[in-house]
C-alpha cells in the first residue's frame, strides 16, 4: 500500500530535496528500509546504531508521534501521511 | 529603537555554531539543526582569547544585568538590549536550611527576575536580539507559560510582531498577562508537545524567528547566566551542589555549561559541581532517564498541576541526564501534593512565593536530602525559577477559610487575643 512521506526543513536533503515521497510499506520501519536503495544514507542518518529512530528526529504518522505508539513497528495504511521533522525544539 | 540597545565594547566577534554530535562548525545563522547529522547546533567561543581579556576585577564596573557576561554570550551585531534582565538575588536560606538540616543552603531567586518574574526573561533577551540581527520582523514560540510572558513583554518592548502558541490548559494568570502585551496569543487544543511540534513546522513553512526552534542555539545560551551569577555571587566559586527544575532539560544543561566556561576562562577555580535535576512525578521523563541510564528518552503524556514543567518529550532530556550522571548528581520527582506543600514551606521559611516549578525544586531537594543523595553540609544552591503569583490557585486553600471580623476593636480582640492563635509550625525533618 502506498503512503506519503514528507520531510521538513534540512531533512529534505535526505530525499534529494523533494517535498513528498510515495512509498509502499506496511510499517514505518519497513518504509525506511524500502527507501534506502533510492536514497543512500537515509537509514544511517535517521536511525541510531541500535536501529532506533535517532533521538534528534521525530516521526509522525497522521500527526501522531510514533514514540508514543509502536515506534518503528507502527503500522501504515493506504493514504497515511508520515511527517519527518527535527526534534530539536522547545523547552 | 533608539535607547533600547547598548553597544558593548569588545563584543567577541567570532560567531561560530558547532554541532554537538559530529563537531562540524558553521557560521551564525537562524538554524538549530546540523546540516550533516541533524544533531543540535551549539554556540561556541574562543575561550583562550576570552581568558586573556577577562578578569574578575573587570566585573565591578559592569551593568548589573545578565549582559555583564557578554563575552560568554552570543555576539549581537546590533548591540545588546538594555532590558534589565538577570542579576537576581542569591540569598543564604537560613530558615529553610534549618528545616532541611542544610547549614550551607542558598537560593538563586529568579522569581524576581525582570521583566516577567521567571528565568525565561534571560533566554528571550538573547533570542530577540538575534532575531533582530537576522532581520526577522515576526517572532514566535511554543510555551508552557513563563516563556509566553517573557516573549510577549520583550517583543512589545522591542516593537517586534509576535505570535505565542500555548496549550489551552495553562494557568489563567499566565494567559491573561500574556494577552495584555502587544502580541498575538494562540491557544491550541493539545499538549505542550503538540504545540511545540506545530511550532517546528512553522519554522520550516514560514519566515518566522521561532525562539525555541530556529533561534534555539542563541536562546538557550541565556540560561548560562544563572550559572555565571551563582558563581560570581558566591565569590567566584562554584557551588558543591545545585538543584535545578527540568522541563525540556535545557536550563540544567546550560547551568553546567556556564560553570565549565567560568573555569575555562579562569574566572572560577576548577572544581566539579554536582548537578541535581527536579521534575514532577506526573511528568518525569528525565528523572527516569537518570535512574535507568537508558540511551533514549521515553516520552510521557504529562499529568501534573505543574504546567511549566509539563514537557513529555524533552529535546535536551538525554543531554540533561548525561550532565547529571556525569557530575555525580542525581534526579528525583515529587507528587503534586508535595509540590503544594513545598511552595508554602518556602514561603513560610524564606518569604519567597514561588510558582509550581519552585515547589518541585524545594520538594525534590527535601527528598534528596532524606535519601542521602544530597550532602547536608555542602554548599548547595537551589534554583527558584518562577513566581508564585502566576500559579496562585495551587495554594488558594490557604486563604479559603480566613476569619472575617467587624471593623471594631472588640471584634479584633475577640478573634486575635482570646482565641488560641493558630500558627503553622515547620518542624525539622
Ligand atoms: C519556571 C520554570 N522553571 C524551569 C523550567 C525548565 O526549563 P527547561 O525547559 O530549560 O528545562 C521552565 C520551563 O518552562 C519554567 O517555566
Ligand atoms: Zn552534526
Amino acid at each position: 500500500m502506498s503512503v506519503q512521506f514528507e520531510f521538513l526543513g534540512p531533512l529534505k536533503q535526505l530525499v534529494n530535496g523533494q517535498d513528498i515521497v510515495e512509498i509502499q510499506a506496511a510499517t514505518v520501519g519497513e518504509a525506511l528500509d524500502n527507501m534506502k536503495d533510492l536514497y543512500p544514507g537515509i537509514s544511517r542518518r535517521l536511525l541510531s546504531d541500535e536501529g532506533l529512530l535517532h533521538q534528534h528526529i521525530n516521526l509522525f504518522v497522521n500527526e501522531d508521534d510514533i514514540r508514543y505508539g509502536n515506534d518503528l513497528e507502527t503500522r501504515l495504511s493506504a493514504g497515511d501521511k508520515v511527517t519527518v521533522i527535527s526534534a530539536i525544539a522547545g523547552g | 529603537m533608539e535607547g533600547v540597545f547598548l553597544i558593548m565594547e569588545s563584543q567577541v566577534m567570532n560567531q561560530i555554531l558547532e554541532c554537538t554530535s559530529c563537531g562540524i562548525v558553521t557560521e551564525y545563522k537562524p538554524e538549530t539543526v546540523c546540516p550533516e547529522c541533524f544533531g543540535p547546533l551549539e554556540v561556541t567561543y574562543d575561550y583562550e582569547s576570552i581568558r586573556g581579556r577577562l578578569s574578575r576585577e573587570a566585573f565591578a564596573a559592569r551593568p548589573t544585568t545578565m549582559w555583564r557576561y557578554h563575552e560568554l554570550l552570543p555576539a549581537i551585531d546590533g548591540g545588546v538590549p538594555e532590558t534589565p534582565v538577570g542579576w537576581t538575588p542569591l540569598i543564604k536560606a537560613r530558615r529553610l536550611g534549618q528545616v532541611l538540616g542544610m547549614p550551607n543552603l542558598y537560593i538563586k531567586n529568579d522569581a524576581v527576575n525582570f521583566p516577567t518574574l521567571s528565568f525565561k526573561d534571560r533566554v528571550v533577551t538573547v533570542a530577540l536580539a538575534k532575531a533582530i540581527d537576522f532581520g526577522f520582523d515576526t517572532v514566535a514560540c511554543a510555551s508552557t507559560g513563563n516563556l509566553a510572558n517573557a516573549m510577549a513583554a520583550q517583543a512589545s518592548m522591542l516593537n517586534l510582531s509576535s505570535v505565542i502558541l500555548i496549550p489551552q490548559d495553562l494557568e489563567h494568570q499566565k494567559i491573561t498577562a500574556t494577552a495584555c502585551y502587544d502580541t498575538r496569543v494562540v491557544k491550541v487544543n493539545g499538549t505542550y508537545d503538540e504545540v511545540n511540534r506545530l511550532c517546528s513546522e512553522l519554522a520550516y513553512r514560514e519566515e518566522i524567528g521561532i525562539v525555541n526552534v530556529n533561534l534555539r542555539p542563541y536562546y538557550s545560551e541565556g540560561s548560562k547566566t544563572v550559572g555565571f551569577e551563582i558563581a560570581e555571587q558566591l565569590g567566584w566559586r562554584l557551588p558543591d551542589q545545585v538543584v535545578v527544575p527540568m522541563a525540556g532539560g535545557s536550563l540544567i544543561s546550560k547551568i553546567d555549561k556556564g560553570f565549565k566556561e567560568l573555569v575555562k576562562v579562569g574566572l572560577a577555580e576548577d572544581k566539579s559541581a554536582r548537578i541535581y535535576g527536579a521534575q514532577a512525578s506526573g511528568c518525569a521523563p528525565i528523572t527516569d532517564l537518570v535512574k535507568t541510564g537508558a540511551k533514549q528518552v521515553t516520552p510521557v503524556k504529562p499529568d501534573t498541576l505543574v504546567k511549566s514543567l509539563s514537557i513529555g518529550a524533552p529535546a535536551d532530556g538525554l543531554r540533561a541526564s548525561r550532565v547529571i550522571n556525569g557530575s555525580g548528581g542525581w534526579a528525583e520527582d515529587v507528587s503534586d501534593e508535595e509540590v503544594v506543600e513545598s511552595i508554602t514551606l518556602l514561603a513560610e521559611t524564606e518569604g519567597i512565593f514561588t510558582e509550581a516549578a519552585g515547589g518541585v525544586t524545594v520538594g525534590v531537594t527535601r527528598k534528596l536530602v532524606e535519601q542521602g543523595k544530597l550532602n547536608r553540609d555542602a554548599v548547595t544552591v537551589i534554583c527558584i525559577t518562577g513566581n508564585g503569583l502566576k500559579t496562585a490557585d495551587l495554594v488558594k486553600h490557604r486563604a479559603a477559610e480566613l476569619p472575617l471580623i467587624e471593623p471594631k476593636y472588640s471584634s479584633y480582640s475577640e478573634l486575635v487575643n482570646n482565641n488560641e492563635e493558630v500558627r503553622i509550625s515547620v518542624g525539622t525533618i
